[in-house]
């Protein structure tokens, strides 16, 4: 762990809760939003993450640490002893053990993953939603979501109609 | 706490929501449409379509005499689609005719079916429904073409499908011309028949044709394109024609935004133009785009840009849709289908997309809804 230490910039992330986090350059450029601020050298001192309190933002640098590639002169060593594939089926079962929050967590790691661009949580996320609400009907997905039914009946009816082969 | 998280949750923007959606299979999706009214508009936003379950697309075509109806389906979720429409019976006796906005026109033809009769059928293989037409009967000679059936169906336009069956041939010592157009309407059910064509058209080899809210438009002579339009109940359509901004030999008719679009390949074949028809009277195209093929073909012996030669291209553009941008194009030399993407340049080869004894191949984009024009009279074939 000690090479993994050495000489590796570190950057300072701030939540607007007040809390800092330091992390490694390369983790937190698994955010594309935050490598862009990287390499345009708007990171300096620390960066601000807007709308991400620090209970997420703890979450997603959780999820960036386990997921930044081990590659590279540091991580060969790493990549050598365990085969891809035996890698790939350990981080599946880490993240599945790490999307088990409740819904108002995992819709604050959405917004979380969208805003701060990082692929592979936004996948997780999205397709987790998803496989939980597709077999729901629709009444179960709108309180889910709390989202209102605005069709007025006639109009529900018509495009029910349209897309009645969905239903089948 | 439980206030907060109502909060939280109306706070998904409509650009998460989007990309919660954009991860659900095309069925899936289209029943979410039915959940709220934001959900439904999100699929005709041009932003938000892109990223959207996308309907399922391929090429249509028979590979050989004899054989099924085949699909080369070009997108994941394509396992709805029946593309050998084995949904209906006897489906290997299926000629494939034509092909609009979802729907397919084939001829039932056994070797026990006189050359004379054409039974049509319409079908969808996205909703497995399907139609018989009544008999068509067409003169059959060394004088005469066989049929020239298209297909008119636009779901954003009407309910109703048409079917012309343009009927043609040798007049004073002309190539075949049409003399004669029958009109199938969907709500009629019955065929209108126009037995004094005026004008000298013909309808070209490869036939380009597209049909847009109401209005048919043919490759017809050599530079022209044959515009028929005025379809409603009971009445014949009238024609005219326009010309055409260039020479649409082993070119394609395609529509975005509810204009007609002309694809042809020029200077030998080396780029492709892209023309919009922006007005009919009086005709006025604009170029949209020009791709240079040269590098995707990687070759730069194209012919010569001889105007009389241009039907000598080595390809030939089957399907243009920069909805999604992307080209289909058939090596005429070795029958293979290639794709290419107008983003990148990229050529592709289509894995299984070789076309054999017919050049009849159209590019199908789902149409999923179900059309009571279609679940009503369903005949069986005797």
């Amino acid at each position: 762990m000690a090479t993994r230490e050495a000489g590796k910039k570190m950057i300072m992330l701030k939540s607007p809760d007040g809390m800092e986090f330091e992390v490694e350059e390369a983790v937190a450029m698994e955010s594309q939003t935050i490598r862009k601020m990287i390499e345009d050298d708007c990171a300096d001192t620390a960066i601000l993450i807007p709308n991400i309190n620090s209970k997420i933002l703890s979450r997603v640098i959780e999820y960036c640490n386990k997921h930044v590639p081990t590659t590279g002169a540091t991580g060969a060593a790493a990549s050598d002893t365990v085969a891809p594939a035996a890698l790939a089926e350990d981080l599946k079962i880490w993240d599945a053990e790490f999307i088990k929050v409740n819904r108002a967590t995992r819709f604050d790691l959405i917004q979380a993953a969208s805003y701060l661009n990082i692929k592979g949580l936004l996948d997780l996320t999205s397709q987790t939603t998803i496989d939980t609400i597709s077999d729901n009907s629709l009444e179960e997905i709108r309180s889910f979501l709390s989202t209102k039914n605005d069709y007025l009946p006639e109009e529900e009816q018509t495009i029910r109609r349209e897309n009645q082969w969905a239903f089948q | 706490m439980e206030s907060k998280r109502v909060n939280i949750v109306d706070c998904l923007t409509d650009d998460i929501l989007v990309e919660i959606l954009s991860r659900v299979p095309p069925k899936s999706f289209c029943r979410f449409k039915c959940v709220c009214k934001a959900w439904l508009a999100f699929s005709s936003d041009p932003l938000y379509r892109r990223k959207l379950p996308k309907t399922s697309t391929g090429l249509l075509y028979k590979p050989q005499y004899g054989s099924a109806i085949q699909l080369v389906g070009m997108s994941p979720n394509d396992e709805e689609i029946d593309g050998a429409f084995t949904f209906i019976p006897q489906y290997e006796q299926l000629e494939l005719v034509d092909y609009c906005n979802g729907l397919v026109l084939c001829r039932y033809k056994s070797r026990y079916t006189s050359a004379e009769t054409c039974r049509f059928i319409v079908c969808n293989p996205a909703t497995r429904e399907w139609r018989t037409l009544p008999i068509l009967n067409t003169p059959y000679g060394p004088n005469v073409s066989p049929y020239t059936a298209f297909l008119a169906f636009d779901p954003s336009w009407s309910g109703k499908f048409y079917v012309f069956n343009f009927q043609e041939k040798l007049k004073n010592n002309l190539p075949l011309v049409i003399y004669k157009l029958e009109v199938f309407s969907s709500d009629l059910c019955e065929w209108l028949v126009d037995d004094a064509w005026s004008g000298n058209h013909r309808i070209m080899v490869n036939k380009p044709h597209n049909f847009i809210g109401g209005v048919f438009h043919v490759h017809s002579n050599t530079s022209e394109i044959l515009v028929v339009k005025g379809l409603s109940s009971g009445i014949m359509p009238y024609h005219y024609t326009i010309k055409l901004p260039g020479d649409c030999w082993n070119g394609c008719f395609s529509q975005s935004m509810g204009l007609l679009q002309c694809a042809f390949p020029e200077e030998g074949g080396s780029t492709i133009a892209v023309f919009t028809l922006d007005d009919y009277r009086p005709c006025k195209w604009s170029l949209k785009h020009r791709f240079c093929m040269g590098d995707a073909f990687g070759r730069d012996n194209f012919l010569p840009n001889r105007d009389y030669l241009s039907w000598l291209c080595f390809y030939r553009i089957v399907a243009l849709d920069l909805e999604r941008g992307v080209l289909f194009l058939v090596d005429k030399e070795s029958n293979k289908l290639f794709s290419y993407k107008t983003s990148t340049g990229q050529l592709s080869e289509i894995k299984d997309g070789r076309l054999g004894w017919t050049w009849e191949c159209f590019y199908y984009v789902a149409c999923y809804s179900k059309l009571p024009v279609l679940s009503r009279l369903c005949d069986v074939i005797e």
